[in-house]
C-alpha cells in the first residue's frame, strides 16, 4: 500500500475521531445525538475535488483542490508531495515539515489558525477534511514551509534570493556568484545553478562585491579603497594582498594564464600596468600620458592590449574665471579604440577609430580582431551595431546590426555571444559565428550581463535577476 | 590572509529581509534612458565623472556624455550658461561661499566626500601645521620654514588659481577663512589638481593643498592639521576638517537622461564601488 493512501487513511480515522471529539463532542451535552448530526454536517459539506496545475521548481505538477467559498484549497497530500515536504500525525494535528528541517508546520481542519515554528498564524479559509484528506490554503502552507509562491501557479521549494544583482559569474565548481546591490551594503551571493539548493551569502566584502574572476574560476581581483590589489579565492572566501602599490587601479583583468592582473592605472587612468600573481611585483605596460584609459582587455596570447580613450571636452576661460569668458567644445569629447603591441620594445599605442559613436566593451576574438559595440547617440531609433575591426586596424565591418546591441562576450575558448533587443523590446542572447546569428535564450527583459562556466553553462543578468539558461530555457534563480 | 566575513545564510531562513534605503537606491531600467549629458567643472570630480559615464552607458548605450574639467565655479557657470546639463563643483554653488555669489535656480545634487590634505615637497622636515601656521603662510606673513620648526629654507607657495573649489575649500577649513595673498616671488598658481601634485612634487621647499586622492607617488607629502592626518578614516570619524561634499549642480531638479545619470552616480553601486576605488568617500559615510 503506498505511503499516502496509509497516511490518507490515518486522517480519516484519527482526525475525524479527533474533530468530533473536539467540536461537535462538545455540542453533545445539548443536542441528542451528536455523532448524528457532525456526520450530517460532514455529508452535507461535500466539495467536488478537481485537479489543479502548477509548476514547481519548473516542473509541471498536478494537485486535487476543492474550492470553498471562492477560495481553492489543495490536498495536503498532494502539496506535501510536491514540495518533499514530510507529513505526519501528532497529538491530533497534521504536521508538515519541509525537506531541508527548518520549518514545521502544524494544521488541523477546520482550525483557522496553524502553528509555524510554534508561532500561531492563521488561514484566511479554515482547512476541510474531506474523504480522509485535508485540503489547505496554497499560500499560507507554501509560505508557511519556507517555500515560495511567485504568482501564476509557480512554487519555489526554497524561497529565492531577491534584490537587484549585478556582476555575475561562476566559480570552479558551477555556482554562480553575483553581487546584491540593493541591500544595506553590497554583498556577494553564491548561487546554485539548480533551484532547490539553499543559496549562500558568501562575502560582504565591498572588494568582492566587484571583483573579477579568473579564468579558470578560482579567484577573484579587486582593489580595495586605498587602491591595493587583492585576490580572493571563490571556494573558501579566504583573500591575500598582492604586492604593496596603493595607486589608483581600474578596470582589472586577468591574463588568460591567470598569472597577471592588468589594470589601468594612475590618479587619471593615465596608465597600464599588470601585477604579477605570485610575486606581488608591479610591471608597468604603457606610460604615454594619456589620460582617462578605460576599457582594458588582454588578448588570449597575451601578445596585444586593447583599451579606449575617452577624450574630454576642453574648457576655457579667462585668469579670472569670469562666466562670460567660459566656452566649452565638446565636439572632439568620445571613446576611441586604441591597441598596443606587447611583443615589439617601445611599440606605440595604435588609434583604431576615429568616429564619434560611443563605443563600448571592446573584445579581442580569437583571430586577433576587436569587436566593440557602437551605439549613436544622435539615433535613438537607430541599432546599435557589433562592430568589429580587423587585427591590422585597417578594416571596420558590422557583425551584427539587425538588433539593438547592447552587449558582447567572448569566452575563453573564443566563442561570441552578443545581446541585443528587437523592435518589439524582447531581449535575445546569440552565439554568432562568422555572419551567423544562433539564438541561445530571449527574454522580455533586457540581459544586462553574461558569464560563462567553466563547462560552458550560461548565466546573465535579465532586468536585475539572476537567470541560468539551459536549452533554451532560462530558470530564474532569483526574484 | 585573512578570512572575509562569511555570513551563512539559507533562503529558508524566513526573516532575511534587506531594505533598499540609501541614496539613489532606483536607478532607472537599464537600456531605457537615450540623449546627451554634458558635465563641467571640477577637476577633482573628472575622474569621478568619467568613470560613471563609462558604467552608465554599459546600461545606457545611447546616451552620449561629455565631460570637462576647467575648475569647479565654471560648472555653475556652465549650467547657468546652458552649455553644460551638470555642473561639477566642489561647493554648494547654490549658496553664497567667500568669494562666489549663490548661482540662483540651481540645485546641488551630493555625489561625493572629497577629502584635501596640505602637502609639501618632500624636501620639508615638518609634519604637522596648524590653522594659525597656515593662515601666517598663505598670507604672506611666514615666509620661512624655520618660523614653523622647519629648516632655514623659504616656503614657495602653490595655491590653486580663483575659481577652483578646492580653494575655496582649503581657505575656508584649512585657513580658518583666511586669506591667500599672492606674493611677487616664491609664489605659484596652478590649474588644476594634477598641476598641483606637479608643482608641488617639484619644487623644493613647496607647500600646496590637494585632493587627497593625489596624495600617492611623486616626491610630496600630506601634512597633519592641527596634529590631525589626512585620512579617510578621520575625515569619516570627524576629526579632520578639511573635507567638502562634491556636488553635481543643475538647472533646476535634474529631468531624463540627467536625473538617470545623477541616480546612477548616488546608487549603491556606484557609491561602495568605484567611488571607493577611486578614493572618494561615499556620501552615506558622513554621518
Amino acid at each position: 500500500m503506498k505511503k499516502g493512501k496509509v497516511f490518507s487513511m490515518l486522517v480519516a480515522s484519527a482526525l475525524v475521531t479527533s474533530t468530533l471529539a473536539g467540536t461537535a463532542g462538545a455540542a453533545a451535552a445539548k443536542t441528542a445525538s451528536p455523532a448524528k448530526k457532525a456526520a450530517s454536517k460532514q455529508t452535507a459539506a461535500k466539495f467536488k475535488v478537481i485537479n489543479s496545475g502548477l509548476q514547481v521548481d519548473g516542473d509541471n505538477v498536478v494537485l486535487k483542490a476543492i474550492e470553498v467559498n471562492g477560495t481553492k484549497l489543495y490536498s495536503i497530500r498532494d502539496l506535501a508531495d510536491a514540495l518533499n515536504a514530510g507529513l505526519k500525525l501528532e497529538n491530533g494535528s497534521v504536521v508538515l515539515n519541509d525537506s531541508y528541517g527548518y520549518h514545521s508546520v502544524s494544521i488541523k481542519p477546520n482550525i483557522k489558525s496553524l502553528q509555524v515554528e510554534g508561532a500561531t498564524q492563521d488561514f484566511k479559509v479554515a482547512p476541510k477534511l474531506q474523504d480522509g484528506n485535508i485540503y489547505v490554503e496554497l499560500n499560507t502552507t507554501v509560505d508557511a514551509l519556507g517555500a515560495e509562491i511567485a504568482g501564476s501557479g509557480k512554487i519555489y521549494k526554497l524561497k529565492r534570493a531577491e534584490g537587484q544583482f549585478s556582476t555575475i559569474g561562476f566559480d570552479e565548481n558551477g555556482s554562480i556568484v553575483a553581487t546584491k546591490e540593493d541591500g544595506e551594503a553590497l554583498q556577494v551571493f553564491k548561487l546554485s545553478p539548480s533551484l532547490g539548493t539553499p543559496y549562500e551569502v558568501f562575502s560582504s566584502n565591498e572588494g568582492a562585491a566587484t571583483a573579477v574572476i579568473s579564468p579558470d574560476h578560482k579567484w577573484g581581483a579587486f582593489t580595495n579603497e586605498n587602491g591595493q590589489l587583492f585576490v580572493y579565492d571563490l571556494g573558501t572566501g579566504l583573500t591575500k594582498q598582492i604586492g604593496s602599490d596603493s595607486t589608483v587601479k581600474t578596470d582589472l583583468t586577468w591574463s588568460a594564464d591567470g598569472k597577471k592582473v592588468y589594470f589601468i592605472q594612475g590618479d587619471k587612468q593615465e596608465k597600464i600596468s599588470y601585477i604579477t600573481v605570485d610575486t606581488g611585483v608591479l610591471t608597468e605596460v604603457l606610460a604615454d600620458k594619456v589620460e582617462n584609459k578605460s576599457d582594458l582587455q588582454v588578448s588570449n596570447d597575451e601578445k596585444k592590449i586593447a583599451y579606449l580613450v575617452n577624450t574630454t571636452g576642453v574648457a576655457s576661460n579667462d585668469a579670472d574665471s569670469t562666466e562670460d569668458s567660459l566656452t566649452i567644445d565638446y565636439s572632439g569629447a568620445g571613446a576611441q579604440v586604441y591597441s598596443l603591441d606587447l611583443t615589439t620594445k617601445g611599440a606605440k599605442p595604435v588609434q583604431l577609430t576615429k568616429t564619434t559613436d560611443n563605443k563600448l566593451l571592446p573584445s579581442f576574438l580569437t583571430d586577433g580582431s576587436i569587436v566593440y559595440v557602437s551605439a549613436d547617440p544622435d539615433g535613438k531609433d537607430v541599432n546599435s551595431v557589433l562592430k568589429s575591426i580587423s587585427a591590422d586596424g585597417t578594416k571596420v565591418t558590422d557583425l551584427v546590426s539587425d538588433i539593438d546591441v547592447n552587449l558582447d562576450v567572448v569566452t575563453k575558448d573564443g566563442k561570441l555571444l552578443v545581446a541585443g533587443l528587437k523592435a518589439d523590446g524582447s531581449s535575445h542572447l546569440y552565439e554568432v559565428t562568422g555572419g551567423t546569428k544562433k539564438e541561445l535564450y530571449s527574454t522580455p527583459n533586457v540581459i544586462t550581463e553574461v558569464a560563462i562556466s567553466k563547462d560552458g553553462k550560461i548565466a546573465l543578468i535579465s532586468d536585475g535577476k539572476v537567470v541560468v539558461v539551459d536549452g533554451g530555457k532560462g530558470t530564474e534563480l532569483t526574484k | 590572509m585573512k578570512l572575509f566575513k562569511k555570513i551563512s545564510l539559507v533562503a529558508v531562513a524566513a526573516a532575511f529581509v534587506l531594505s533598499s534605503a540609501g541614496v539613489g537606491s532606483s536607478v532607472q531600467a537599464a537600456g531605457s534612458v537615450s540623449g546627451k549629458i554634458t558635465i563641467n567643472g571640477s577637476t577633482a570630480l573628472l575622474p569621478l565623472s568619467l568613470q560613471a559615464a563609462k558604467e552608465f552607458q554599459r546600461l545606457n548605450p545611447k546616451v552620449k556624455i561629455a565631460a570637462s574639467g576647467k575648475g569647479s565655479v565654471t560648472g555653475p557657470q556652465a549650467v547657468k550658461k546652458g552649455i553644460a546639463q551638470i555642473g561639477a563643483c566642489d561647493w554648494d554653488a547654490s549658496t553664497d561661499v567667500p568669494g562666489f555669489k549663490a548661482f540662483a535656480g540651481q540645485v546641488a545634487n551630493k555625489v561625493a566626500v572629497i577629502p584635501f590634505a596640505t602637502v609639501v615637497n618632500k624636501s620639508v622636515s615638518v609634519d604637522n601645521l596648524t590653522t594659525d601656521q597656515l593662515k601666517g603662510i598663505y598670507s604672506g606673513k611666514i615666509t620661512n620654514w624655520k618660523e614653523v620648526g622647519g629648516s632655514d629654507a623659504d616656503i614657495v607657495v602653490i595655491t590653486r588659481a580663483f575659481g577652483s573649489g578646492t580653494r575655496v575649500n582649503y581657505q575656508a577649513k584649512a585657513l580658518g577663512g583666511g586669506d591667500i595673498v599672492k606674493k611677487a616671488k616664491n609664489y605659484k598658481e596652478v590649474g588644476s589638481s594634477g598641476d598641483m601634485k606637479t608643482a608641488v612634487s617639484t619644487t623644493p621647499n613647496a607647500i600646496g593643498y590637494i585632493d587627497l586622492v593625489y596624495v600617492s607617488g611623486g616626491d610630496l607629502k600630506a601634512v597633519k592639521h592641527n596634529g590631525v592626518a589626512a585620512t579617510v578614516d578621520n575625515v569619516i570619524k570627524g576629526t579632520y576638517k578639511i573635507w567638502s561634499y562634491g556636488y553635481y549642480m543643475t538647472k533646476g531638479q535634474p529631468t531624463g537622461a540627467t536625473k538617470a545619470f545623477i541616480d546612477y552616480v548616488q546608487s549603491k553601486k556606484f557609491q561602495e564601488g568605484s567611488l571607493k576605488k577611486l578614493k572618494f568617500i561615499p556620501i552615506s559615510a558622513m554621518k
